[in-house]
């Protein structure tokens, strides 16, 4: 399968004057209806890729390096109006927060509208029943109701799902979703998933899920991609992912996840410490000072990305850790 | 310092999609709000320093009669020219813009403490006192300014004073009802319900907790207070119910350069040209105030 | 397996006991309950977790139990004293004994005081000590959270989420309080903090003998945190229990689709059932006859009883309560929606 979204190299700074990597030599590539999570802490650089993917950062964050290929064709060399068919049109992306995305003083009939008309030349006429069915599709009840109805009469759950007919009203083929169900209650959550489940698979979009939630992940992607410090360490196929992890940081990241499993009488093993400041480190693995099995290779020299049986991990390490048996988290 | 900024774009902060144009526009905008801000602090700052020196910089005595011929067109030796009296108008410019802005400064203090304490209480007590107190507020702001006026001033006569203690009443309530709308914000926030969770006094909830909150809101508020207080003072002393002979202020000078309009027209167009640069600048200076604390606030 | 108590010289006599306790509002002409008849006790030194999704009425009860805002019937009852009797100052007093720590690390703080003034507040509201050894008590406060000395001088804009909610985590130990109300503390944290933070709280437990008002949407950590467990939906309580009873052997519907609805980490779960079990996002609050969960309950969705009965409170064994017209086990319920169970 060729690859329809492909980011080589991708570094993203911030400053003025003195510019500090937020992002360093990103590459993925994700292919159609492929489902890729983007795991890892705040300030990883997850959500800042994202944006940068559809070119929506502000000053001082801004790219510095590198491609981003939808399709061939380098994003970064678009105009301003081209891009702004691309994004809604080809990628789009719904967030954490409905209720900021939303327009309060417009009907969700109207914004999804507007959506519709954005990226198509359909009459106000034609884009209402659009809106109608895509409302019917994300499973609102009674949907030619609650076209009139504005987004503060909706639960989290329901704007969550006005926001995903918006995002797929134009049929993208890219869906970037940032931490869709963070604010949601678990039921609706679950729920949520699911309709990204189906709509992803109908609609054969492809999916960047970023979260920082490995048990959502767990249950919706095909591959997992940790990010540390602006920097990839791991990717994996899902299975292997949460079977063997490789690189510690997720091994660390899967012993601190809390689910119905873990055992009540002792302490949660979890990560000591917090993520560098951008620009701390540049020679090392970022990962060292919080890492329990540092040696001091890993404060001379920064570990590249290496393939290894079913990943690729960024770890000095790496090859040897990959021939280790699963096992639990080492407690900590 | 970047650090912040990261934090904050990765925490979910949310980019808009309108994103049309961006950066060269952004980079505009930003630097024209703040020449705008400096200029319209500026103005005023200068115009009130200039009336506070007024009698060391006066060439004349501001009732000092016939330094000139009477309604004479401004000159080097008199910078705005004279009165029906020959007195130089430059100076008496001074003078009353120098009381002009004494009236407004302490109507606004006024205004912002009884307004002040009149919003934070209603927010805080809630319920009946809140709607006593804001239906008091609507009262007060519908009875018409000249009336108020006429009945206190009847009272207490055409004066300084009462001009400051009726200008000051008249815009308390306006502002009672955005130190409230403020004080309801910080009221309904996490951090004002842990302070009544570990048992904090109405004083401190006040003081330390919602006022610091509140500071920029209500900065901008007295801002707008005192251009409001300079026109209700001009205004006022126009219709000839504020400040009286001898004495001078903007508006009177007003009153009196309208009746000489035919003759000299520098006598209106001047104490004028000053009350709309003030205004106008004080204006402008509170709204690039709020525009500038909007973006860094937190 | 016997529930292993962390405090076993602790326990005993109930430190907080619920009575009835209700709230209303009206909403346009009806009366919204939003929390209705709810009674637990919380025995010294344990924690009770309050579980629910948004409009079951945790917060309110939160709210309610710590007189932040009133009830309308019903009695609050702290170390043998009913709260509802105490006049403004006692009831001030009292608050150096019940404290808080909210939902939103950042929204808890007041962003114009550094780290060191929001610590020594409730020092200074209750005129505790000197400037020295208030200084010093916040210094002694950062340590017990596990923050450096050096942040007192911080604002919460420079602090991380996790940072902020030790803080907050911090000034509610100032006053040495017996007991601390944890409304949603976590959830607004990433994961690998939220573990942090939950170590940090049961240490605290432990080390302090506190007791815990745990409230959460999230069913693991609610698990996790506490001995005793009550499940919340639209103001009543319809399932409550010791954490065996309660994970081990659910019966309550709703209970049932929430653990359904808890994601394990673990791709093998990817394959897994439908969720046919909840029709819609939360329903109606407004709606006036029978059990309050019925219209999305798969099993008593068309059942006369549950229609027009609202279920009172049964005891299904010691300690394991449940409002239900059909309770439902495990395998009832698997087989009454072709769920699989983890």
């Amino acid at each position: 399968m060729s690859a329809l979204l492909e980011v080589r190299d991708l570094n993203i700074g911030v400053g003025k004057r003195e510019i500090t990597d937020v992002v360093s030599g990103l590459s993925f590539s994700l292919a159609r209806g492929q489902r890729m999570g983007f795991v890892g802490e705040s300030g990883s650089g997850k959500t800042v890729t994202a944006l940068a993917i559809i070119r929506l950062l502000r000053p001082p964050l801004r790219i510095i390096g590198g491609s981003i290929l939808l399709d061939g064709v380098d994003l970064m060399s678009l105009s301003e109006r081209q891009m702004n068919r691309v994004r809604g049109g080809r990628i789009a992306m719904i967030y954490q927060d409905p209720m900021s995305a939303l327009n309060p003083v417009l009907t969700i009939g109207a914004q999804i509208s507007e959506a519709v008309r954005l990226h198509s030349d359909a009459s106000r006429v034609l884009a209402r029943a659009q809106a109608i069915d895509l409302l019917g599709d994300v499973g609102v009840s009674r949907p030619s109701k609650r076209f009139d109805a504005y987004p503060h009469e909706f639960s989290g759950g329901m704007r969550q799902r006005v926001m995903i007919a918006m995002a797929i009203s134009a049929a993208p083929e890219v869906l970037i979703a940032d931490e869709p169900t963070t604010a949601l209650d678990v039921t609706t959550q679950a729920r949520i998933m699911d309709l990204l489940d189906t709509i992803s698979e109908t609609r054969q979009i492809a999916t960047m899920l970023i979260t920082h939630d490995l048990a959502v992940a767990s249950g919706f992607c095909d591959d997992i991609t940790v990010m540390y410090a602006g920097r990839i360490v791991e990717r994996a196929g899902v299975r292997s992912f949460y079977e063997r992890p490789v690189h510690p940081y997720s091994e660390a990241l899967l012993g601190a996840a809390i689910d119905m499993t873990i055992p009540v009488d002792r302490p949660i093993t979890t990560i000591g410490g917090q993520p560098p400041h951008p620009g701390e480190l540049e020679g090392s693995c970022s990962f060292c000072p919080r890492c329990p099995y540092a040696e001091p290779i890993c404060l001379e020299r920064r570990p590249e990305l290496i393939a290894v049986t079913d990943a690729e991990v960024a770890c000095h390490f790496a090859e040897a850790r990959a021939l280790r048996q699963p096992e639990t988290a080492v407690d900590g | 310092m970047p650090d912040d900024i990261v934090k904050e774009l990765s925490q979910g902060a949310q980019p808009s999609e309108r994103a049309a144009h961006p950066r060269r526009r952004m980079r505009g905008f930003r630097l024209w709000g703040r020449v705008l801000l400096i200029v319209s602090g500026a103005v005023p700052l200068l115009l009130f320093l200039t009336f506070l020196i007024a009698p060391l910089i006066a060439p004349y005595g501001p009732n000092t009669q016939g330094t000139g011929l009477p309604f004479a067109v401004p000159s080097s030796a008199h910078w705005f020219g004279t009165d029906e009296l020959g007195r130089d108008l430059f100076t008496r410019v001074l003078y009353g813009g120098a009381l002009s802005c004494e009236i407004a400064l302490g109507a606004t203090a006024i205004a912002m403490i009884l307004g002040v304490l009149w919003g934070f209480i209603a927010a805080m007590r809630g319920k009946i006192l809140d709607e006593v107190l804001m239906r008091s507020a609507d009262i007060v702001m519908a009875i018409p300014v000249i009336l108020l006026a006429l009945i206190f001033i009847s009272g207490f006569g055409a004066n300084e004073l009462s001009l400051i203690v009726v200008i000051g009443f008249l815009l308390s309530p306006s502002t009672a009802r955005i130190a409230r709308s403020v004080a309801l914000t910080e009221t309904s926030r996490d951090y004002y319900s842990a302070a009544v969770a570990y048992g904090a006094s109405w004083r401190r909830l006040i003081l330390r907790e919602i006022f610091p909150n509140a500071r920029q809101s209500l900065v901008a508020m007295s801002v707008i207070n005192v251009a409001n207080a300079i026109l209700l003072e001009a205004s006022l002393s126009f219709l000839g119910l504020g400040i009286q002979p001898p004495q001078d202020s903007l508006g009177s000078l007003l009153q009196e350069g309208f009746s000489f309009l035919y003759n000299s027209v520098a006598y209106l167009f001047f104490p004028a040209l000053i009350i709309v640069i003030l205004i106008w600048s004080l204006n402008v200076f509170a709204d690039q105030l709020a525009v500038f604390s909007d973006r860094r606030a937190l | 397996m016997a529930e292993q108590t962390r405090n076993p010289g602790q326990n005993g006599e109930p430190l907080l006991i619920v009575e009835h306790l209700t709230r209303t509002f009206r909403v346009g002409g009806q009366v919204l309950r939003a929390v209705d008849d709810v009674s637990f006790e919380i025995r010294r030194g344990s924690t009770l977790g309050v579980v629910g999704e948004s409009g079951s009425g945790k917060s309110t009860l939160a709210r309610c139990v710590l007189r932040m805002i009133p009830f309308n019937e019903g009695a609050v009852i702290y170390d043998g004293v009913n709260l509802s009797t105490l006049r403004a100052r006692e009831m001030r007093r009292m608050r150096e004994h019940i404290q808080v720590v909210f939902q939103d690390p950042h929204g808890s703080l007041n962003r114009r005081l550094s780290v060191g003034e929001i610590i020594s507040s409730p020092l200074l509201a209750h005129a505790v000590g000197d400037r020295t050894s208030r200084a010093s008590k916040t210094r002694e406060l950062l340590e017990i959270v596990g923050l450096p000395h050096a942040m007192i001088d911080r604002r919460p804009s420079e602090l991380s989420g996790g940072q902020a909610q030790r803080v907050a985590i911090a000034r509610a130990l100032a006053l040495e309080p017996e007991f601390v109300v944890l409304d949603e503390a976590v959830s607004a944290l990433d994961v690998s903090v939220r573990a942090q933070v939950l170590n940090l709280l049961r240490r605290l437990q432990d080390d302090l003998a506190l007791t815990y008002l745990f409230i959460t949407h999230d069913l693991s950590v609610a698990r996790y945190m506490a001995e005793e467990v009550v499940v919340m939906y639209q103001g009543r309580f319809v399932e409550e229990g010791s954490r065996s009873e309660l994970f081990g052997d659910p019966r309550h519907p709703y209970t049932h689709s929430l653990m359904d609805a808890v994601a394990i980490v673990n791709p093998i779960r990817k394959d897994r059932r439908p969720q046919a079990a909840l029709p819609s996002d939360v329903g109606d609050a407004l709606q006036a006859s029978g059990c309050r969960f019925h219209p999305r309950c798969p099993i008593g969705r068309n059942l006369p009883e549950c229609q027009q009965d609202d279920p009172s409170a049964t005891s299904l064994q010691a300690g394991h309560l449940i409002r239900c017209h059909h309770p439902q086990s495990k395998d009832d319920w698997r087989d009454a929606t072709g769920a699989l169970e983890g």
